[in-house]
């Protein structure tokens, strides 16, 4: 198992250094070139010459990439040109937003599309199968921010039930040591702003989680009739061991396996989507940091942020595969 | 057929099969067409396809007003964007434009950035899967590292960057769209087309000494495609849904006389409490499209492969 | 102990109904190996299914007939009661020890839950269980091999794990379906010899399906043909292989190699196909494809099993020209 660790870990080094590379030739292909686009028009020449050491833009290419690659693992990302804060502090200070609402998303599309995927299968070619298939394929179609314009419409604008923008009501105050306010709040003990919380965010998660549950629920659907039809299961039956039990220990957690990888790939679209879904419930997260970087041209920024969300996802990945070789013990001894 | 007497001698080796065997056989298409023409909701989502199609083409026929034409009311101060009426099928955007004539002329837009970058996508990426998947070696080693880069950056991000990096237009945000295609279709054409390369019919054409380039024109392409149709079909519904995110957030068409769904999304977070139908009608728009490419795909997808049916 | 008599079990399929099993009647006395023999199809493995009440639902119904264990009816007998007798009272061993074990579970795990789910066991008295039964079927390092994977052990060792899941609870009938057909010719003998002495040492019946009359030769005392759905001949073992009378079971017979024999002959094999369950014949379903048909009769008409004129009273056959017995003085 450690030896797998270590493996898959040596694995992925390579591609990260393909995306910073693919990042570096980015910013050099930025209108104005590197140091007038990471600096804006208008910028300072002090900024300007002090970009261009950074990046030695006297020097070979090479070398140029080799100072980049340097300044990345010093995990300098340069300055934000709108607010002149440091980037790595921005993401420090944004990212729980994003990790909260990402994580309530994927929460959501587990819990809710695993046993629609399994109702689905077992009850096969009638209506509840039916109306799921095209539940799902809705789900699929829909654009997360249309869908987060509809929720939003319907649960916080006319039906008044929700609250629309933001992570905390505005008269309530909490102390922030972890900036994930669902945890800050059990941290506080404050029960009341917990609930909050909990209300901003609903239909957030439920936007960004509607197209992975969806796709959970068709994965799920179709794994649990590959495996139903298994000999195992079959044994398993023979065995005299009660329903739940076939259902639980021999169909569901065989047919998860296919649903984990899913979860894993799903997890990149969710921070793409983070983007769109922040934006329009003005959730203070990488997203809308990204979206505001984008109106305005905020270079450092968006280098900073994709570079941040690529290496998320990796490492998300990572660890999915990791967790798949704890389930499935195929995978551990090969 | 013309080959040497000592070629004919070869093919009895590789287990005596005829000639006419070893071409891809036809009948699988007009075998999956039929399956096809019977899939009810494929039909279903070839018909909005089709209306869209017409939309985009026939527009300025249909269309009430030309797009930024503007109507200028009385009214419209202060309070934005009167709704639905007997004029306005769809009400005014924020600006005054007829919101049905900007949907109907979306459908132009977003169809034709759709249709070009999943072009553009398949392009690059059926040359790098072929490169891959047929050369082998070093080619597919840097290829498939090449992928595996390009999908760590999560799509929608990995298009922003693009855009950024391209700047504004309709051109550029066809290619953005396509690039992010490229590595889906490269991993997926490298893979049918290992599989078609060790298959028997193959290593009969090529034991009948068949020049490589002949052997992979009309032997291995044609088999490996028939995935590939399935996943552009499906690539059309993301490349709609990606446009149109660009678009949400300001990074559409800059062109305000050529509409775009996404765009046409991008005011309304505004609005929304008093205007919510400027939302609504391209969000249909886009729902519909997707929704149809999604059927079709669907439908290809058990129509061409014969494991699906059940 | 067990009696099964007159059952019929149909599958709906997209071609209309088929008729799997159609008028079995079997009985199994306590202590006794019986093997039922056929060629794939010919409904052997569903006639097991159904004793097992595993009938793959919907699509498999028992239609008539009566299977009844000690005397009690199983046919109809609601699910909470069948799941109660299976594994405890009958229990099955499948044709394919690589994909009838659970792949992401321990065997231990999966030796365990048999027994918890039909003895009051706590868990240290289960494991220790199950550390004797690895023990008896023969799996070296039995308490270490608890932890193990299926995709760990061999085939033949999967095949003795999943003869210990089946004799765990100790039940009385042991179904065995093709248990050797997917493992190693070296390995098929093993495992033969594991039943033969699992079914002696703990007094179990055992029911043997095969297509292999070779294996049936070693193990059953009686055996079963079974060709379309029906048994169309029944003897003690040694009856059999010395007097087949249906010719069915002759041209089986002819097509096993053997030792003694001359080295060059060629192996016979039967002509023609077995009927679709769904070809609805109305006479033998043997008849196309049988050397010794009679005209009108074998097509018209489907032939009892009954007594084989001139041998004993436990060797009968369905055929109207069944291969006479030969005169044991004179071969003698």
């Amino acid at each position: 198992m450690a030896w797998y660790v270590v493996r898959r870990f040596a694995l992925a080094v390579p591609v990260l250094f393909g995306v910073s590379l693919l990042v570096f030739l980015w910013v050099r292909a930025l209108p104005g070139g590197p140091a007038q686009g990471l600096l804006g028009e208008r910028a300072d020449p002090a900024a300007v010459e002090a970009v261009e050491r950074q990046y030695g833009l006297d020097r070979p290419v090479y070398e140029q990439y080799g100072r980049y690659v340097g300044s990345l693992v010093r995990l300098e990302f340069g300055q934000s040109i709108t607010s002149h804060q440091p980037v790595l502090s921005e993401i420090a200070r944004r990212f729980p937003a994003t990790a909260e609402l990402t994580a309530a998303a994927m929460l959501f599309a587990v819990a809710a599309g695993v046993p629609l995927g399994v109702l689905a299968a077992k009850r096969r070619q009638t209506w509840v199968d039916q109306a799921s298939l095209v539940g799902s394929l809705i789900g699929i179609s829909i654009p997360i921010f249309f869908l987060a314009l509809l929720l939003k419409y319907v649960f916080a604008v006319r039906l008044g039930w929700l609250p629309s923008i933001g992570r905390l009501d505005a008269l309530l105050s909490l102390p922030h040591p972890t900036n994930l306010y669902t945890v800050d709040a059990l941290l506080a003990g404050d029960w009341e702003a917990f609930a909050d919380v909990l209300r901003h965010l609903l239909l957030p998660a439920i936007a960004l989680g509607t197209i992975p549950l969806a796709i959970i629920a068709r994965i799920t659907r179709a794994a649990v009739l590959d495996v139903i039809s298994e000999d195992y299961v079959r044994t398993a039956r023979a065995k005299g061991i009660a329903r739940r039990l076939v259902d639980r220990r021999h169909i569901l957690r065989n047919a998860l396996l296919p649903v984990s990888t899913v979860v894993g790939l799903q997890t990149g679209l969710l921070l793409s989507g983070a983007v769109l879904t922040e934006t329009v419930f003005a959730w203070g997260g990488i997203g809308t940091w990204i979206y505001d970087a984008i109106r305005f041209r905020d270079y450092p920024v968006l280098q900073g942020g994709i570079l941040f969300l690529a290496v998320l996802f990796l490492l998300v990945n990572l660890l999915v595969d990791l967790s798949y070789a704890l389930i499935d013990p195929r995978v551990r001894y090969r | 057929m013309s080959l040497p007497e000592a070629e004919i001698g070869a093919v009895g080796t590789t287990g005596g099969r005829d000639p006419a065997d070893v071409a891809p056989p036809t009948g699988l298409w007009k075998d999956a067409l039929g399956r096809l023409r019977r899939d009810r909701s494929a039909m279903a989502g070839l018909a909005v396809i089709a209306c869209f199609a017409f939309l985009a083409i026939a527009a300025p026929l249909i269309a009430p007003e030309p797009p930024s034409s503007r109507t200028y009311l009385e009214r419209l101060e202060g309070a934005c964007c009167p709704g639905p009426s007997a004029g306005h099928l769809f009400g005014l955007d924020d600006l005054g434009r007829d919101a049905l004539s900007r949907v109907i002329y979306g459908a132009r837009t977003s169809l034709l950035i759709s249709v070009v970058s999943v072009a553009i996508g398949l392009g690059i990426g059926l040359v790098l899967g072929a490169l891959a998947g047929y050369v082998g070696g070093a080619a597919d080693a840097v290829v498939m590292r090449l992928v595996d880069i390009m999908l760590a950056i999560p799509a929608l991000l990995f298009a922003i960057g693009l855009v950024a990096a391209l700047g504004p237009g309709l051109v550029q945000l066809m290619v953005a769209v396509g690039v992010v295609n490229v590595p889906i279709f490269a991993r997926l054409l490298r893979g049918s087309m290992l599989s078609v390369r060790e298959s028997d019919y193959v290593s009969a054409a090529r034991s009948l000494g068949l020049r490589p380039a002949r052997i992979l024109f009309v032997h291995v392409l044609p088999n490996a495609l028939s995935p590939v149709i399935v996943a552009a079909t499906l690539a059309m519904a993301t490349a709609i849904v990606e446009v149109a995110g660009l678009g949400f957030l300001g990074l559409g068409n800059p062109d305000p006389s050529v509409p775009e769904w996404g765009s046409m999304l991008a005011n309304t977070p505004r609005f929304l409490a008093s205007a919510p139908h400027l939302a609504l009608f391209p969000g249909i728009a886009i729902v519909l499209a997707v929704l149809g490419f999604n059927l079709i795909g669907d439908g290809l997808r058990e129509a061409l492969d014969p494991k699906f049916r059940r | 102990m067990l009696e099964i008599a007159g059952l019929e079990v149909e599958f709906r399929t997209q071609r209309g109904v088929v008729r799997a099993v159609d008028g079995v009647d079997l009985a199994l006395e306590v202590g006794s190996t019986t093997g039922l023999v056929g060629e794939s199809g010919s409904g052997k493995s569903v006639t097991a299914l159904a004793i097992m009440g595993l009938l793959p639902e919907p699509a498999a119904r028992v239609i008539g007939g009566s299977i009844r264990l000690d005397g009690v009816e199983l046919v109809g007998m609601p699910e909470a009661q069948l799941r109660r007798r299976r594994g405890s009272e009958v229990a099955m061993v499948f044709q394919d020890p690589m994909t009838s074990l659970n792949p992401v579970m321990p065997i231990g795990a999966q030796i365990v839950e048999t027994l918890r789910a039909h003895l009051r066991h706590d868990r240290r008295a289960a494991r220790r269980r199950a550390v004797e039964l690895l023990d008896f079927v023969g799996i070296p390092g039995p308490s270490e091999r608890l932890a193990s994977y299926p995709h760990q052990l061999s085939g033949g060792m999967r095949q003795r794990v999943m003869i210990a899941i089946a004799i765990a609870c100790e039940p009385k009938l042991l179904i065995a379906d093709e248990p050797t057909t997917a493992l190693d010719v070296t390995i098929q003998a093993q495992i033969l010899e594991l039943l033969r002495r699992t079914v002696d040492e703990r007094g179990m019946t055992l029911l043997l399906i095969t297509h292999d009359l070779g294996v049936v030769a070693g193990v059953c005392d009686r055996t079963n043909v079974m060709y379309a759905g029906k048994v169309v001949e029944r003897a003690p073992t040694a009856a059999l292989f010395r007097a087949p009378s249906h010719h069915y079971t002759r041209g089986l017979l002819q097509s096993i190699p053997r030792l003694d024999g001359p080295r060059k002959t060629i192996l016979a094999s039967i002509e023609g196909l077995p009927p679709r369950p769904s070809d609805g014949l109305r006479g033998c379903p043997f008849a196309p494809r049988c050397p010794a048909r009679l005209d009108d009769r074998c097509w018209d008409e489907m032939p009892p099993l009954e007594r084989l004129p001139g041998a004993t009273a436990a060797h009968l056959v369905a055929c109207w020209n069944p291969a006479p017995v030969p005169d044991e003085r004179a071969s003698a």
